[in-house]
């Protein structure tokens, strides 16, 4: 399999001197799922604002699909990286069509909007994922699982190959958390690249997929979740005794 | 059965049209009425190049026609860039005056009038003053290097706090009562003694700017999501914000230059607007622009006709917009609980 995602040697500050990312090193295999974990402020979300092309990192390589992130503009990167964030804030009331419409921006030329064949896409992608009895609705009126399938309906009619969500499970309860796994496992059967953030490693072990461990802005490990989680790496990257729980 | 797509298509449509509808027909209503009232035959009769009474020819040649174009102008381009700022800025409730622009305009307006100057100057300081103040906006803004908009909208606070005190200072230095009283009226908006002049400045910057709005339309609503979020759809939200930010000042700043401020427009129409077709920006920024157009040849009809003397046009949009957005408000009252 083929790297879809070559970072090499990334750093990324925000102020001046004091690096959030710190020559981080990452591969990630096409088709692979990949999830991201590591304490509050280790660098997570960092680290997908710099693959969506967001953070200018001052250091490093990022290669989609082969090419420096740098080199791509914001079109052609949004055609290869789709970004799904729970912290969106949306004041304006769109319905949930025109949201996942936004995702055929990169498939348009300048001064274009959506087609009949875009409105297509769109509404298959709903109904994919069962939300076609949402589509008139006021994207900000949807619950928290709702919501996360909305952005989801958005990143597949964005048709791009990499899907890259941020802490996706944070708002949801846990059905809505294992649904969405379920979910993530069907977008890899359709060839999809998903790289997430997340809390908690418990989900990563089920969901048994590749793991890139995040420590002070480094990746310090990576590989098959079951190979890598381990109680002593749990200790290590969230600095707890796990026995602590049970007193 | 008829799909998503032509459904929405063809109520845009049916919107544009009955919009343009109600232009024209309050465009040869507001060539009837006034203090001086023209048969509906003779207005026809002009336009169609027939022979009218003198008196007749020479108001609506010289007066109303100038006046009511004009009043179009003004209201398209104080309603279109009140809905590009509140996209841009993910916030229905901002007005035009956002970033400062209105109250520079009025700096430039008042330095001009107290100078002694008239016209066509009074047009060009005030225009050049609103831009002044967003750049100065702008250029604050720069200074934080943060990628928030927050920022923006706190300079604009700023800026157009310091622009006020400005029309404040003007207004104290105003050594008789005739300048004074020029400037108290010119603050309000009026659009008495509009001559062609005034529509062939405006007119260019109104048609250039509407046909990039109507161009990008649909992008609006990608940059209303925020710098990351457009990122990642594949806008350049740096370059998108500042052809918006460029559009809604250079709209702003224009009518404000020839007709004073008039405030409301651009807060309630684009809300209306949103309450009838929906908030995507491809349906509401033109219809904003032709609603904004109808309002504003109706609030001038309205200035010259209720009093004997004419009646300034912020005191009338203030009494026909606060029920307006007391209805937008109370239409989406769930939404803000």
């Amino acid at each position: 399999m083929k790297n879809v995602i070559e970072i090499k040697d990334l750093s990324f500050s925000y102020e001046k001197n004091k690096n959030v990312l710190r020559e981080v090193d990452l591969s990630i295999e096409e088709g692979a799922i990949v999830a991201i974990l590591g304490k509050n402020g280790c660098g997570k979300s960092t680290l997908l604002d710099c693959i969506i092309g967001y953070n200018d990192y001052n250091q490093g390589e990022i290669k989609v699909d082969g090419i420096d992130v740098k080199r791509l503009s914001s079109k052609e990167l949004a055609k290869k990286v789709a970004h799904i964030s729970q912290n969106t804030v949306i004041n304006i009331d769109y319905t949930v069509l025109e949201f996942i419409l936004f995702g055929r921006n990169c498939h348009l030329p300048f001064g274009g909007s959506p087609g009949e064949s875009d409105y297509e896409i769109a509404k298959n992608n709903a109904e994919k994922l069962g939300i076609t009895h949402l589509l008139s609705k006021d994207i900000n009126k949807l619950s928290g699982g709702e919501r996360q399938l909305a952005f989801i309906a958005r990143a597949l009619t964005q048709e791009s190959k990499i899907i890259v969500m941020d802490e996706p499970t944070a708002s949801l309860d846990y059905g809505n958390q294992i649904r969405l796994f379920k979910i993530v496992k069907d977008l890899q059967r359709i060839g999809k690249t998903v790289v997430f953030t997340i809390h908690n490693p418990e989900h990563v072990i089920n969901l048994n997929c590749d793991v890139a461990i995040m420590k002070d802005g480094k990746v310090i490990q990576c590989g098959k979740a079951k190979d890598c989680i381990t109680r002593e790496l749990l200790e290590e990257i969230y600095e707890i005794k796990l026995g602590e729980f049970n007193v | 059965m008829q799909s998503e797509y032509h459904k929405s298509k063809k109520k845009f449509i049916i919107s544009v049209l009955i919009l343009s509808a109600l232009i024209v027909i309050l465009f040869f209503v507001s060539m009837s009425v006034g203090r001086y009232r023209i048969s509906f035959p003779d207005v026809i009769k002009y336009f169609t190049g027939q022979t009218v009474p003198e008196l007749s020819a020479r108001v609506i040649a010289y007066l109303r026609l100038p006046r009511t174009l004009l009043a179009a102008l003004v209201g398209c381009a104080l309603a279109v860039s009140g809905a590009i700022y509140q996209s841009a800025f993910n916030n229905k409730l901002v007005s035009p005056d956002l970033l400062g622009v209105s109250s520079g305009a009025s700096v430039g307006a008042c330095f001009a009038i107290l100078l002694g100057l008239s016209g066509v100057f009074i047009s060009l300081f005030s225009f050049a003053m609103g831009f002044i103040a967003v750049i100065l906006t702008v250029l604050i803004a720069k200074i934080f290097k943060n990628k928030s908009n927050v920022v923006l909208l706190l300079s604009g606070i700023a800026v157009g706090g310091l622009m006020s005190s400005g029309v404040g200072l003007m207004k104290y230095l105003a050594d008789d009562e005739m300048k004074l009283a020029e400037m108290t009226y010119w603050l309000l908006g009026d659009l008495s003694g509009t001559t062609m002049k005034e529509v062939w400045i405006m007119l260019p910057i109104v048609v250039a700017s509407c046909v990039v709005t109507v161009l990008t339309s649909w992008r609006v609503n990608i940059v209303s999501l925020g710098a990351k979020e457009s990122k990642a759809l594949g806008i350049n939200y740096k370059a998108n914000m500042g052809i918006l930010i460029g559009i809604a000042t250079l709209l702003t700043a224009g009518a404000v230059s020839v007709s004073g401020t008039i405030g409301w427009i651009g807060l309630v129409i684009p809300n209306v607007v949103r309450l009838i077709v929906g908030s995507d920006n491809k349906k509401v920024l033109p219809l904003s622009m032709l609603s904004g157009a109808a309002f504003m040849v109706i609030v001038d009809m309205l200035a010259r006709t209720l009093a004997p003397n004419e009646i300034p046009l912020s005191v009338i949009t203030g009494i026909i917009g606060t029920p307006l957005f007391i209805y937008a408000i109370f239409k989406r009252r769930k939404e803000l609980q």
